[in-house]
């Protein structure tokens, strides 16, 4: 699945975007997992409270909906999937 | 050890809420003519610039003052007036170098930065934290005394 | 009185005359300032049916009880009149350093009636005010004229004036204050146009006293750590302004495309917040008294958009970029520029440009009834048409009277992406269902900034609530637009609710006023506003006809993207909002909503 990281999670994670197969992160509560293991310490604990919970206060997007709306972190994900993962923010 | 106000101009945002609160503690009202710091903002050039005194090393508003009422505060080091002697000349405010020293019409008074008696409320509500108050060590007196090198360089370029 | 100056200014351009007028303390209590002060006092002057570009129009600059305070964000105002572009009321907000300066001049607000025979400007400085020429400046942009009246009233004067397009009547004209900073929508510098009234000019020496010092000290200092507690206010605000969204709104699908022909646009990339601050951000700018610091200060610095000016915001960005199809930042930016430089509300303008587009790419918009081609992704043409517009030369002449006039004109008014005849801003409701019914019922026509739904839907502040689901919007949207009229009341900027609510407005309302303000006190007050300009509407003519959307956004669904197939169902959620507001079926409030508001005649 692509994998894309916006404002100061692009910065912690170094990049925009990345590819994650479906088969080692069935469910977003597993790519969460994958991702902090994968780009360290400044994005997990952007991604993960100290109790592991994925924050509330970022938004994560499965092709466009929010997780929120889907089934939370027990998401089910798919090569096809783009999940996009949004540090709180708001304008106007 | 002596703490100084440590200006970093490139957080400034030009908020003016230095103005604010300065004015409100020092005055008693909202008003930024009353205030003992401003923002110099240059807005066409984006260059904010929080100006106040500079609680000099050798000051010359007190150097001027006739009367003596100019001194540095025992424990705060602030350079501080003393209403009871002052005479409202304003000698200190032609003196000093910075604009720092105002006379404030409505108080019928010369004010300046006393820095609140060691606990500066421009330094509490800076959102940027573009106003420190921090130990006069090697680190701060440097930067203060560059800041101090450009500004001189500049008000000399200006007289020029 | 504390908080307020108690004074008011009122001038006469007809008569020429200045007086000065007490501010009623309860019509203070329960209006506050600023957008329910200058309601109100519409509301008590103004004769019905008037023409919105006549001498019998009033127009009134008005603060709110917290400008010039240290209240978080609290340097604002609102401008006050009966709108040349809806025809019903307008009440346009801005920051930037002239609110304060006004309040610190002596006054809570200026009431401007009748015309002037002759280009005008009014000086007002520590509580007097005199009305001088200014046929020297008009005609000049709102830069120059800043500039000018500065240099012959007092170094630290503020100015809010007028551009070309105000003095050329373009309907979407604005008032720009401090250079960059715009009273934006509804066309409030029309008005300001047709009364001849080039700019007025603060300066001020005076005092804002609040009640309690020491108990207004603490609230501050509690809002203050709300503020920079909030990942959005002390982070993502400061560092990439508003123009964040882009990529957000787009990533929902909701980001209106080719006058909201479609819901993802595929350059949003390239006009993203990112971006800007990669590429032509200069630094952060507050207002006055701000702790975010959403201002964006920029420069092109070379080709051919070079300029220097604040901006582009998130809305602009949209409205000359994305609704007219254009990805290139530097073109948006020049726009934008030309918006301030001449005095046009960018949201308006892109959106005008993005309906002509559409007109003309479907043959509706004769080829000669334009002096340049407007295709869909031209963005020269998006930078010559907002220029043509701020001179009425050209198409521009076309164009400076709304999208609706223009589609009306050429016989198809449902391509104009408006209500109440006024432009929607950057979301397409058909990603977002709330707004959509926030679009319908806003007073001021299309806007985001009544009841700014947005928050819940995508953004999760203060709880995520689903953007595509009809239930439930009609209580968030009442709630959202109460709590806003509060907020543009008081003084404060709308963004401050990213992370304070009503309670925190409440409690630094009550030790600035003295007056005791309960939150549900203040939250009424709020309502009685929203209410009260409902009533100017609705004495204006205003039917449930009015609170309508675009055929587009209710029957023709969503062509691709998370929101793919979706359409509003305004007339599902309308109903219910009529029920919530205590408003009879065909959308007046009942006698018992009055009585309770304090509005029973």
């Amino acid at each position: 699945m692509r994998v894309r990281f916006f404002f100061f999670l692009k910065d912690a994670a170094g990049q925009d975007e990345v590819t994650i197969p479906a088969e080692s992160a069935p469910d977003l509560r597993t790519l969460v997992r994958v991702l902090a293991g994968r780009f360290g310490e400044r994005l997990a604990r952007q991604l993960v409270t100290a109790d592991g919970e994925i924050r509330s206060d970022i938004n994560i997007l499965v092709n466009g909906r929010n997780v929120q709306f889907l089934s939370g972190a027990d998401t089910r994900l798919k090569d096809e999937d783009t999940v996009s993962f949004l540090s709180a923010v708001a304008g106007g | 050890m002596e703490k100084v106000l440590l200006v970093e101009h490139e957080k400034c945002t030009a908020c003016r809420i230095c103005e604010l609160v300065c004015s409100a503690k020092h005055a008693g009202s909202f008003n930024p003519a009353k205030a003992r710091i401003t923002v110099a903002a240059f807005l066409e050039d984006n260059f904010f610039f929080p100006l106040t005194c500079q609680h000099c090393e050798e000051p010359l508003c007190q150097d001027v003052c006739p009367t003596g009422a100019i001194s540095r505060h025992p424990e705060t080091a602030a350079v501080v007036i003393d209403d009871a002697k002052c005479i409202g000349c304003r000698m200190c405010q032609a003196a000093c170098p910075f604009g720092a020293i105002a006379y404030s019409p409505s108080e019928d008074k010369v004010v300046k930065c006393d820095l609140c008696g060691g606990e500066p409320e421009c330094v509490l509500f800076c959102p940027w934290d573009a106003i420190k108050y921090v130990k006069a060590d090697d680190a701060a007196l440097r930067r203060r005394k560059a800041v101090g090198e450009k500004l001189r360089k500049a008000l000399q370029e200006v007289k020029l | 009185m504390y908080g307020w100056t108690g004074k008011i200014l009122r001038v006469n351009l007809s008569a020429r005359s200045v007086s000065v007028e007490g501010l009623c303390p309860e019509i203070a209590e329960n209006y506050l300032g600023a957008r329910g002060l200058g309601t109100k006092i519409l509301y008590d002057e103004l004769k019905p049916g008037v023409d919105p570009l006549g001498p019998d129009n009033k127009i009134i600059f008005a603060t709110g009880p917290l400008t010039g305070t240290a209240a978080t964000s609290a340097g604002r105002y609102n401008v006050v009149t009966k709108s040349p572009l809806t025809g019903f009321i307008a009440a346009s907000n801005s920051g930037g350093y002239f609110p304060a300066e006004l309040k610190y001049a002596g006054f809570d607000a200026i009431i401007v009636e009748g015309a002037a025979d002759e280009p005008v400007y009014i000086w007002v400085h520590n509580g007097k005010a005199e009305i001088r020429p200014a046929k020297h400046v008009w005609g000049k942009n709102t830069a120059e004229t800043t500039d000018i009246l500065v240099a012959e009233t007092d170094p630290d004067a503020k100015v809010a004036c007028i551009g070309p397009a105000g003095e050329k009547l373009v309907l979407f004209a604005c008032v720009v204050n401090d250079k960059g900073r715009a009273a934006g929508r509804s066309g409030v510098g029309a008005v300001m146009g047709s009364k001849n009234l080039k700019a007025i000019v603060v300066r001020g020496t005076g005092d804002v006293k609040v009640a309690d010092p020491a108990k207004f000290r603490e609230a501050v200092l509690a809002a203050f750590k709300k503020i920079k507690e909030s990942p959005v206010t002390s982070q993502g605000l400061p560092t990439y302004g508003t123009a964040v969204l882009v990529n957000v709104i787009n990533q929902h699908g909701a980001f209106p495309t080719r006058n909201f022909q479609t819901g993802v646009f595929e350059g949003a990339e390239k006009i993203s917040g990112e971006t800007l601050a990669a590429t032509l951000l200069v630094r952060k700018r507050a207002c006055f008294g701000c702790p975010i610091a959403c201002g964006r200060p920029s420069a092109v610095r070379s080709g051919k958009y070079k300029g220097e000016g604040e901006g582009p915001e998130y809305e602009t960005i949209w409205a000359l970029g994305a609704a007219c199809g254009v990805d290139n930042l530097e073109a948006v930016t020049k726009a934008n520029y030309l918006c301030n430089e001449l005095g046009l509300d960018p949201i308006s303008m892109g959106s005008t440009i993005a309906c002509a587009m559409e007109l003309y790419e479907k043959g509706y918009l004769p080829k000669s009834a334009t002096d340049i081609p407007l295709r869909f992704g031209d963005a020269d043409a998006v930078v010559e048409a907002t220029r043509k517009t701020g001179y009425r030369e050209g198409v521009g002449d076309l164009l400076a009277k709304g999208s609706y006039r223009l589609a009306a004109e050429f016989g198809h008014p449902e391509l104009s992406m408006s209500a109440k005849k006024q432009e929607y801003p950057a979301y397409d409701p058909r990603g977002v269902k709330g707004i959509g019914l926030n679009y319908a019922t806003s007073n001021r026509g299309g806007c985001h900034v009544r009841g700014y739904t947005i928050s819940p839907e995508i953004l999760g502040v203060p709880e995520k609530i689903d953007p595509l689901s009809k239930d439930g919007k009609a209580a968030w949207v009442k709630a959202f637009q109460d709590v806003t009229a509060l907020v543009d009341s008081v003084g404060m900027c709308l963004f401050t609710t990213f992370a304070l609510g009503a309670p925190d407005v409440a409690s630094l309302l009550e030790p600035a006023t003295g007056i005791p303000f309960p939150t549900e006190k203040a939250v009424l007050a709020g309502e009685r506003i929203w209410n009260l300009e409902r009533l100017f509407n609705l004495r204006e003519g205003l039917t449930k006809a009015d609170d309508a959307l675009a055929p587009r956004l209710l029957t023709e669904p969503m062509p691709e993207g998370p929101a793919a197939g979706q359409v509003v169902e305004l007339a599902e959620m309308l109903a219910d909002y009529y029920a919530a507001r205590g408003w009879s079926e065909d959308g007046k409030p009942s006698a018992e909503t009055l009585e309770r508001l304090g509005l029973a005649v």
